[in-house]
């Protein structure tokens, strides 16, 4: 279980004693609730093992400003400007005549996991933010244009190095930074960053930026702009506060629990070697005797990809080497699954640890940072042996 | 002031459901869309059968100051150091947060004091059917 499930009536009654028409952003009645408002919305671990493929209507949610208006598609425009020889104002039409291309990849919360700092540390300040645990990551066939077709037609002049990127979602308050992010242009123009208008083969949920969002595979999620409007290529990368300030990470690891000055961090942005297990859940019951299906995924960050997983049924003492299913591509994460036969009663903890390309592996627990970003630690189950 | 801002943000997820109405209907979006109904203070608390805060100014702080953009479980659900909740309320009211000046010193002592890094998470509402996954390493300390 991940974070706060709540079951169909519980949740029916919630919006019936408070929100009214507040509607559904998504399957509700299984995704767990990391904030109401704006929505943060995690997938429940047993719903993500169902399937290679995260299914569009439990895939998490994470909202910065809550959604948009919805944007009828004949209206939306994406604007192209800044160091550009032609300043572009695409319609949708426009876009789906760049030749389209389909990228599966991980799209990870730079923020998954930020719950288990306060367990990992237990003497230190928790960091701020949303507590995800493990339900801010899905893993998608992302559908569109290729960026750099459609900065080639606008032409990119020379001294470009980053792009502003926005979409149609505002604050409540006009006080409150809008939702800019800037982008270094060497990863908008990879041959996998795209301007997303299909998900699994479907287009784009409202929820997940319909009718366009940016795809930036490899990195933190909040790169992947939904309702993207605007792009301005620059010189220099802007000091807008969700990159200047905002998605930072500590240039040195201090102590736990203190604060760090944004001038001494940089952007986090490309994600790093993790896996999940799906499969047995926590505080599940097995059997001596009984073969028991150990299931998850591992994935990593931009230019790498899980080349291992090795589990533990002791907690921690001993590993094996799982079995990896097909890399359906370097940015999709990968099953990995060991069968595994209790021998003896007693509680015990099941563990996964992922190595990848590059040979970085899973550590027990990441660095504490202000922002609690990017945890992969390793995760684990504890279970229930029973006598057969 | 604190009423105009409420005014302000009520008006504008009011003109965010007026014009969720016009989807178009070749969209995949969701049949139901987002009329997103603000809620009181005291509904966002209830529908997470309230958050065992004692009452007083600086929960109605809280309420009337935070809630206008965001949930109350964006707090409880957090378990910062002082320091951490300085930072984190002096950055809503660069937000534009409503919250008086003058009161800002008690609301992060008590956010301090009540959702501090020693007091114990929630395991969620009351309709949460399992305790949170560990996190892999030893079991917590408390």
């Amino acid at each position: 279980m991940d974070s706060q499930r709540w079951s169909r009536t519980g949740f029916l009654a919630a919006l019936g004693a408070g929100a009214g028409a507040l509607a559904l952003p998504s399957d509700a009645a299984v995704m767990n609730m990391v904030n109401q408002r704006p929505y943060d919305w995690a997938t429940p671990l047993d719903e993500l093992g169902q399937s290679l493929y995260t299914p569009n209507n439990i895939f998490f949610i994470r909202s910065h400003m809550g959604p948009p208006a919805t944007t009828p598609a004949d209206t939306w425009r994406l604007t192209v400007d800044g160091l550009v020889d032609r300043p572009l104002h695409l319609t949708l039409a426009d876009l789906r005549a760049f030749p389209k291309h389909e990228v599966p990849a991980v799209l990870q919360c730079a923020g998954n996991g930020r719950f288990y700092y306060g367990d990992a540390y237990p003497d230190a300040s928790h960091p701020a933010g949303a507590q995800w645990r493990t339900g801010g990551v899905g893993n998608a066939r992302w559908g569109g244009a290729r960026v750099r077709d459609v900065l080639a037609k606008a032409g990119v002049k020379a001294g470009a190095h980053f792009s502003t990127n926005f979409g149609r979602d505002n604050p409540v308050l006009p006080t409150t930074p809008k939702f800019v992010r800037g982008i270094e242009l060497a990863k908008l123009m990879d041959e996998d960053t795209l301007l997303v208008y299909e998900m699994n083969g479907t287009p784009l949920p409202y929820y997940h930026g319909f009718p366009v969002r940016l795809l930036v595979p490899g990195w933190a999620a909040d790169h992947s702009v939904k309702w993207i409007t605007n792009m301005t290529l620059t010189d220099r990368i802007t000091s807008a506060f969700w990159r200047g300030i905002g998605y930072r990470y500590p240039n040195t690891i201090g102590k736990p629990g203190v604060g760090v000055k944004p001038n001494v961090e940089h952007p986090v942005t490309v994600l790093n070697v993790k896996s999940i297990l799906t499969a047995p859940a926590t505080h599940s019951s097995v059997k001596v005797g009984a073969p028991v299906a150990i299931n998850g995924f591992a994935w990593s960050g931009d230019g790498a990809y899980a080349t291992a997983v090795d589990v533990s049924t002791d907690g921690g003492a001993t590993w094996v080497p799982a079995t990896l299913g097909e890399s359906p591509g370097k940015f999709a994460w990968r099953t990995f699954t060991l069968t595994w036969t209790p021998k003896t009663a007693g509680g015990t903890r099941i563990m996964a640890r992922a190595k990848d390309n590059r040979g970085a592996v899973q550590p027990m627990k990441s660095p504490w940072n202000p922002g609690g970003y990017i945890w992969n630690g390793i995760h684990s189950v504890d279970v229930e042996v029973s006598n057969a | 002031m604190r009423n105009a801002l409420v005014i302000v943000a009520i008006l504008t997820l009011a003109a965010c459901s007026s014009a969720a109405k016009t989807l178009d209907a070749t969209t995949s979006a969701p049949a139901v869309v987002a009329e997103v109904t603000p809620m009181s203070a005291s509904q966002d608390m209830a529908s997470f059968g309230g958050t065992n805060l004692p009452a007083g100014r600086e929960l109605t702080d809280l309420q009337t100051s935070c809630q206008i953009c965001h949930s109350s479980d964006m707090w409880y659900t957090q378990r910062l150091s002082k320091p951490m909740w300085d930072a984190e309320v002096t950055k809503m009211m660069k937000f534009g947060s409503p919250l008086p000046k003058n009161d800002k010193a008690a609301v992060v002592a008590y956010l301090a004091k009540y959702l501090g890094p020693t007091v114990p998470r929630r395991a969620g509402p009351p309709t949460a059917t399992a305790p949170p996954l560990s996190y892999g390493g030893p079991p917590p300390a408390r």
